[in-house]
């Protein structure tokens, strides 16, 4: 009788035994979180996703504001300019993500977003000494500024800015302009929005490269044909409501 | 047999000497009945006030006055997070007693400031800065900037601190958390003054002694 | 040495006669017809005691004070051995054991078992609901998580909306003015102590009332044991068993042991794959991101609190529980006689049929919450590709606009954003620019006013936008009801196409 109960207590004392010692890595068992390390692509997508994406659009492109997966730029806009919209806003709808009453991004999260950016997004082969100046300068005509526009801009936004119809919308519209930036204004003529393609126009709205419907292939606007043509952009905002404007 | 029920002195500790003794057995037994009932509430006394205690209290008098630092960390015309040390805790409470208040600053000298439990069931609010909202997570209640109810299931707005400067600096009266039944604000008479540098301080004024003996207000 | 053993059982045997005292139940005749739909009590209890053993198992490592439980319980998910499994089976077979226990409740009520005279059994059977719900709330408020935190403060509120006692309610749930020390030690007292001690009583006496008046037999229509007439059923109910019963072990038993062991393989799979639940944020007061939920078996009364109206609000929350309790324990004194059957009892049937429906929908609004602001959706939720292409730059900065002002937190585009107001994609064939105007200004239904926050030109770039939001080709409002027209339109111009 003993000997047939040998092999069972034999096998419960081994259970034990078992059992005792054992950690066994199964499916359900939780792993220590790892602290972020700002510098990898991961933590990088991670900060624009919660932050960013739902301005500057998926993967930095086609969302109502400017797209930062430009190379040109991400190319010409300092660091320290881009840490700083970061940090406290920019323009009249641009929160600043560093000042939130609560929370909000720290110094090296910001860093790490504006360094992702420039790493993962921009184009290390673009010179931004070759690129026209990011800030406006303080020099500007907008008469000739209207001139350059009514030749260049004007297949898509008409002569007088006021838009097209099935092609592009108003740039003077009074409301539009109190809602950006003069900043932001220069850089849409600087760089465009070659995220927002249509099939009338498969480049989107080309940047001060080109290249301009009507134009020749090569037309290329000048740092002084930028800076008139935003400060023209500039002089259509009033602060009051113009006679007879919708 | 029945000189026994007149001989108190012969005590009935002695168990079971008589069968028919009933009376000395009956004493005994109302005797024991009676002392474990004394016994009994006697110990129960202190159990039941120790379980009790905390709802009987009147914690309104724990509460105190807390400094929420100087004006200069409050830009005007902003809503912002502050935090300060519950001053009621106990030694185990841990981060417990770190709680969060949110300050809005109207003017120069007037401020709001909204305790963190939503008016519904108490859940944290969120500020939004953008749309001037405080928005809860819980059941969606949503409160304007000044606190008021804008929609969702809360009865009414969010509960306030009783506050004042003094010197350059915000103090709340805090120490409760808040619901229908206990209330943010307290009347004026139970608010203690705050004391700075040996100062008493009422709505931001000094208390001199003989206001605070005739106890009424100029 | 088997023979020291045998000798040894029969010394013990010998002087406490433990032996008869559990023959006697466990071999206790039961109805032969008392089949698989017996089985929901003892899966309960077992759920029970693996509550009770690995509850031990815990309580051997967990640290119950306020400063220290949030980091006993990470400790115990990453640094102690196998410490993980046993989180996940405690907090698997709480959920397991609360589900297990409605489905025998369902059971007996729609066999009609608590009829006479087993009045007294359901009696402790309600009972038994009650503490097990307590288990599983004070329970998870052991987690000492954000959601723990919150949820508490959230019980010792509803408490604030009795009248003149609230304040005393309060304070006794909260052991003191806030949440802190106390109100940990306070849960883990009543989690621990209490009500696993009347738990363990109320399961005896539910147990000695299960022996005392039997089991009773499937009632099948026509059988004898499906009508219940006070004046006979006990004694011929007696004589049945005497008669025809089965001993409950090992005959009737092994039902029961196929189907517990059955869940308890499941709940093992499940733990290992699942892992323990939680801890969620750590419960810091201070670190207000976060989205407090309550465990399963109280989302259906997260649901209620949050769709409930304020004006009923107070009424509901300090009568519907007495009132509920009451109904329960008065379930054998409505009807405590009669036919047993479901078919023969189609009003039971009908109560248990909506009271499942509603307390299941109620649970699944409970996981969506559809009310809740979704808090981060103004930033990361995107503005949908095919909202943004073709749109003017006034509209674009609308767009901008329904992000910047936390629009999106409440409402959606293309399915994507808060669910708390309508979908806006389609908004243009339901309003027109003008009603648009007045909503956003003056808000209505269930919506702010943001007619102070927002500027003209903000108010008329965000109306440009969301008038662009229609299905292309569709024309929009220009006036009330136009939707259904414009749809018709789309429809006929595809259909011609």
């Amino acid at each position: 009788m003993s000997r047939r109960c040998m092999p069972s207590c034999l096998v419960l004392a081994l259970f034990c035994l078992v059992a005792s010692g054992c950690d066994w890595h199964l499916p359900g068992k939780p792993v220590r979180p790892i602290a972020e390390k700002l510098d990898s692509r991961a933590d990088f997508e991670r900060l624009y996703f919660v932050n960013c994406l739902g301005c500057h659009g998926p993967d930095g492109r086609t969302g109502p504001a400017r797209p930062l997966n430009d190379p040109l730029y991400l190319a010409s806009i300092p660091t320290a300019t881009l840490e700083a919209v970061i940090h406290s806003g920019h323009g009249p709808l641009m929160p600043g993500f560093g000042e939130a009453p609560s929370g909000g991004l720290d110094e090296p999260q910001i860093a790490a977003l504006a360094a992702g950016m420039k790493h993962f997004w921009g184009d290390p082969s673009i010179d931004s000494g070759t690129l026209p100046p990011y800030a406006q300068p303080a020099e500007a005509d907008p008469v000739a500024g209207q001139a350059v526009f009514s030749t260049v801009c004007a297949s898509c936004h008409g002569a007088d800015g006021s838009g097209l119809e099935g092609m592009a919308g108003s740039v003077v519209d009074n409301d539009y302009l109190l809602l950006v930036s003069d900043q932001a204004l220069r850089s849409t003529v600087l760089f465009g929005r070659t995220d927002l393609m249509t099939p009338k126009m498969p480049g989107g709205c080309p940047g001060y490269r080109g290249p301009f419907e009507g134009q020749p292939s090569d037309r290329v606007l000048t740092d002084r044909e930028i800076a008139d043509v935003t400060a023209w952009l500039v002089s259509n905002r009033s602060s009051y409501a113009r006679e007879g404007a919708r | 047999m029945t000189d026994v029920e007149h001989d108190e002195q012969q005590t009935p500790l002695t168990g079971d000497t008589a069968p028919a003794g009933d009376d000395r057995r009956g004493f005994m037994f109302k005797f024991g009945a009676a002392l474990m009932g004394l016994g009994g509430l006697v110990i129960s006394a202190p159990i039941v006030g120790y379980i009790l205690s905390p709802a009987v209290k009147d914690w309104k008098k724990r509460r105190s006055w807390i400094d929420l630092g100087g004006l200069d960390q409050y830009p005007i015309g902003r809503t912002l997070l502050a935090t300060y040390r519950n001053p009621v805790h106990g030694p185990t409470v841990g981060i417990a007693d770190e709680l969060p208040c949110w300050v809005r600053r109207i003017d120069e000298s007037t401020f709001q400031v909204f305790y963190i439990n939503c008016a519904h069931l108490g859940c944290p609010v969120h500020w939004f800065e953008e749309s001037r909202l405080f928005m809860c997570p819980c059941h969606g209640g949503v409160y304007y900037e000044n606190g008021d109810r804008a929609s969702g299931p809360p009865p009414r707005g969010l509960f306030e601190y009783d506050w004042q400067v003094v010197r350059g600096k915000l103090y709340v009266f805090a120490g409760e958390m808040p619901n229908l039944q206990i209330p943010g604000k307290l009347p004026e008479d139970d608010l203690t003054p705050l004391t700075v540098d040996g100062i008493d301080y009422r709505d931001g004024q000094p208390v001199t002694p003989d206001d605070d003996t005739e106890g009424a207000r100029p | 040495m088997i023979r020291m053993l045998k000798g040894a059982w029969e010394w013990i045997e010998d002087r406490t006669g433990i032996a008869e005292v559990v023959r006697e139940p466990m071999t206790h005749p039961v109805p032969r017809s008392a089949k698989w739909w017996y089985v929901f009590g003892s899966c309960t209890l077992m759920f029970f005691m693996i509550q009770v053993v690995t509850g031990i198992c815990l309580a051997l490592v967990y640290a119950p004070s306020a400063a220290t439980a949030y980091d006993s319980l990470l400790y115990l998910n990453y640094d102690v051995p196998m410490g993980w499994m046993l989180r996940a089976i405690h907090g698997w077979s709480s959920n397991a054991m609360v589900f297990m226990m409605l489905v025998h409740m369902v059971q007996v009520f729609l066999h009609g078992a608590y009829k006479y005279p087993r009045e007294m059994t359901w009696i402790f059977g309600v009972a038994l609901l009650l503490t097990t719900l307590g288990l599983a709330f004070t329970g998870q408020v052991m987690r000492w998580d954000a959601d723990a935190y919150w949820g508490v403060g959230i019980g010792a509120s509803m408490m604030g909306r009795f009248p003149v006692i609230g304040g005393w309610l309060t304070h006794l749930v909260l052991g003191g003015p806030i949440i802190g020390g106390d109100t940990l030690s306070r849960f883990f007292t009543l989690h621990v102590f209490v009500l696993p001690g009347i738990a363990i009583a109320l399961i005896g006496g539910h147990l000695m009332m299960v022996l005392k008046q039997g089991i009773s037999e499937d009632p099948k229509p026509g059988t004898p044991g499906a009508f219940v007439d006070k004046a006979t059923y006990k004694a011929e109910y007696k004589e049945r068993i005497r008669r025809k019963g089965i001993p409950f072990f090992p005959v009737a038993a092994q039902r029961d042991m196929v189907f517990c062991g059955v869940m308890l393989i499941t709940l093992i799979i499940v733990a290992a794959w699942y892992g323990p639940i939680g801890p969620g944020p750590r419960p810091d007061p201070t670190l207000i991101d976060v989205t407090p939920r309550p465990d399963f078996p109280f989302l259906w009364i997260f649901a209620v609190l949050a769709l409930l109206t304020p004006a009923v609000e107070d009424y509901l929350i300090i009568t519907a529980a007495p009132i509920l309790l009451l109904a329960l324990f008065m379930v054998p004194f409505l009807g405590g006689t009669g036919a047993r059957s479901p078919s023969s009892r189609p009003i039971a049937v009908l109560v248990v049929i909506l009271l499942i429906s509603g307390v299941g929908v109620l649970s699944m609004l409970g996981v969506t919450s559809p009310w809740s602001p979704h808090m981060q959706a103004w930033t990361s939720d995107a503005v949908p590709p095919s909202f943004v292409r073709s749109r003017s730059p006034l509209e674009l900065q609308g767009a901008i606009v329904l992000q910047h002002s936390q629009c999106r937190n409440c409402h959606a585009l293309d399915g994507i954003g808060g669910a708390r107001g309508p979908d806006l994609s389609d908004v243009a064939l339901r309003l027109t620019p003008d009603q648009l105007v007045r909503q956003v200004q003056q808000g209505g239904g269930n919506m702010p006013a943001f007619g102070k926050n927002l500027s003209s030109s903000e108010t008329r770039a965000v109306v440009a936008f969301l008038d662009t939001c229609h299905p292309p080709g569709a024309r929009p409002a220009n006036r009330p009801g136009a939707r259904l027209e414009a749809l018709r339109e789309l429809d006929a111009k595809r259909a011609g196409n």
